[in-house]
């Protein structure tokens, strides 16, 4: 049990592995010379698209993800994003916001009418300001209600967490490697 | 409506928790005995009750089994050294077998429960079945919930329930808008709990102070420690905050903070990637993304690398940021020790496993007396 879910989990890490790699290496090919901001943004970048892309398109965060790398990257970045993701991206306009917002609406018409108690109502007034704490770190927030918003951060944590995961490993390997280098 | 609902929901919640939280004291002490079925079996246990909960809503005749729940946190609440289980292609065999099968249990609350026994008990099958399963549930799920969100829940794990009846709570109108709206609320808590297992320390909401304190705290402080939380410290650190858990009723509040703890957490992660690419981007002018080109020199002995590098040190890494300047001191000590195996470049990604391996050995004692269980003491 413990070998299989642990095998599958390191299937998925070296798939935004290469995935990352192959993002990286199309920046280091095309500047070689960048600053350590620009370095600090390609990787970024690469890492989120790279995490975006193990999900392949299932979620509404990595939608959101690619949606957005694909509305604001230009050059290099749009070069790594479309390598990372194997297909070319498009300016995506926003499209299909009208559905979701009707049953929001809705919702918020239908909550208004009822009468709660103080008690109740406040506590119910933080449960819902940290339920839109939430939803609005989640990338793609936007097109969330509640239940896919409880949905999208079960994925989305777990997708993190590999990327943090997989990124400590590599900085650690590159540190030690830099520290050994130095030493030598 | 809501405060009817209130009362006997909590009474049913409590119920529904008291049989979930059994699973986890049950697997909780003795650590990693079933190989992470704790989530497994609250995964299990969930959907059937789930099934009760959303009994009024509409089900399309044939329904892909198992709730709309993400199956890839299922491994990461696995104590120590597990990490997200993703749904794999090679189980899609298993799934199918599965779920053929349990096509057939019709919905009963005893055959419910001995359902999620079953499946339980074997877990390792059912684990990765359910899971690929709940994956093709989910993305139907998502699609289904771009139209019309409370109707069409199906939720099921896998019985197909054209129509089951449902006995009102006391106190609580019969109408089908506010039996829906319970389905969804209830649904909505499910899954919370759920979140509530992948963010550690979150699911015991008792005690909410003193986890407050270490996790917020311990994020603020080092990101080690957090991590050192979630890696090592399940069944060392938190053996004192399970005395704590009583089986109480998740509240209003406990919800709110269970909301407060998993922004946190996913605040934690999205900071810990934005630092973690600083450093790639600080470390990378002396090696100048030749880094990867290194991985890729081993072409062949890819699968050893990344194994190396990922399996074993997964479960020091609380260690590795935790005590980053005695972790470089030790790997310097072992640069003696390995001398001949880091002068060769190829082997560059094979060291990372003994050298943290040695750590391992080295640091666990000197990090295991951190933040958390002096913190348990106080309160």
């Amino acid at each position: 049990m413990q070998n299989s879910s642990s095998s599958s989990s390191l299937m998925v890490k070296q798939e935004f592995f290469t995935k990352w790699k192959k993002g990286l290496k199309i920046y280091s090919a095309f500047n070689k010379e960048m600053t350590i901001m620009e370095r600090k943004r390609a990787i970024k970048l690469s890492a989120d698209v790279a995490i975006a892309s193990t999900r392949s398109a299932t979620t509404q965060w990595s939608r959101a993800v690619v949606a957005e790398v694909s509305s604001s990257a230009a050059g290099a970045a749009r070069i790594a994003a479309e390598e990372i993701l194997g297909r070319k991206l498009s300016t995506e306009r926003r499209k299909a916001q009208a559905g979701k917002k009707i049953v929001r609406r809705r919702r918020k018409a239908a909550a208004r009418g009822a009468v709660r108690s103080s008690a109740a109502a406040v506590a119910k007034k933080v449960v819902r300001n940290r339920r839109r704490v939430l939803k609005r770190l989640i990338p793609g927030w936007k097109k969330l209600d509640e239940i896919c918003l409880i949905k999208e951060t079960l994925d989305y944590i777990a997708s993190l967490q590999v990327q943090v995961d997989v990124m400590r490993h590599l900085a650690n390997a590159g540190e030690t490697l830099h520290h050994q280098q130095i030493l030598l | 409506m809501d405060p009817e609902l209130e009362p006997p929901q909590l009474q049913f919640r409590s119920a529904q928790m008291g049989g979930a939280f059994d699973d986890f004291h049950g697997l909780i002490s003795p650590p990693q005995v079933t190989g992470g079925s704790s989530f497994t079996a609250l995964l299990e246990l969930a959907p059937p009750q789930a099934v009760e909960l959303l009994v009024t809503e509409d089900f399309p005749a044939k329904q892909p089994p198992p709730p709309p729940i993400f199956p890839t946190d299922i491994g990461l609440i696995h104590r120590a050294s597990k990490f997200s289980v993703f749904a794999s292609a090679d189980n899609s065999l298993e799934s199918n077998a599965i779920l053929s099968v349990s096509n057939s249990i019709p919905v009963k609350q005893e055959e419910l429960d001995a359902d999620s026994r079953r499946n339980s008990s074997s877990p390792a099958g059912s684990d990765q079945s359910l899971k690929s399963g709940k994956r093709k549930e989910r993305e139907k799920k998502l699609k289904e919930s771009n139209k019309k969100s409370k109707s069409k829940a199906a939720n099921d794990d896998g019985e197909e329930l054209p129509y089951v009846h449902v006995r009102a709570r006391r106190g609580q109108a019969t109408d089908s808008h506010s039996l829906a709206e319970r389905a969804r609320r209830d649904k909505i808590n499910a899954r919370m709990k759920l979140l509530q297992e992948l963010v550690p320390g979150c699911n015991k909401v008792s005690c909410h102070n003193c986890l407050l304190s270490i996790i917020v705290s311990s994020m603020g402080s080092n990101c080690g420690d957090y991590l050192g939380l979630i890696f090592s410290g399940h069944s060392k650190r938190l053996a004192p905050l399970t005395k704590c858990i009583c089986r109480c009723v998740v509240q209003i509040s406990g919800t709110a903070m269970v909301l407060d703890e998993i922004i946190n957490h996913v605040q934690a992660l999205q900071r810990q990637v934005e630092f973690l690419s600083m450093r790639l981007a600080a470390v990378s002018p002396g090696i100048d993304f030749d880094l990867d080109s290194l991985f890729t020199v081993n072409g062949s002995s890819n699968d050893n690398s990344y194994s190396g590098m990922f399996a074993p040190p997964i479960c020091t890494e609380g260690q590795l940021d935790g005590a980053r300047q005695l972790q470089l001191q030790q790997l310097w000590h072992c640069d003696e020790l390995h001398q001949s195996v880091w002068a060769r470049e190829t082997d560059t990604s094979n060291f990372i496993a003994p050298a943290n391996s040695l750590l391992s050995y080295d640091s666990t004692s000197a990090n295991s007396g951190k933040p958390v269980a002096p913190r348990c003491t106080t309160s």
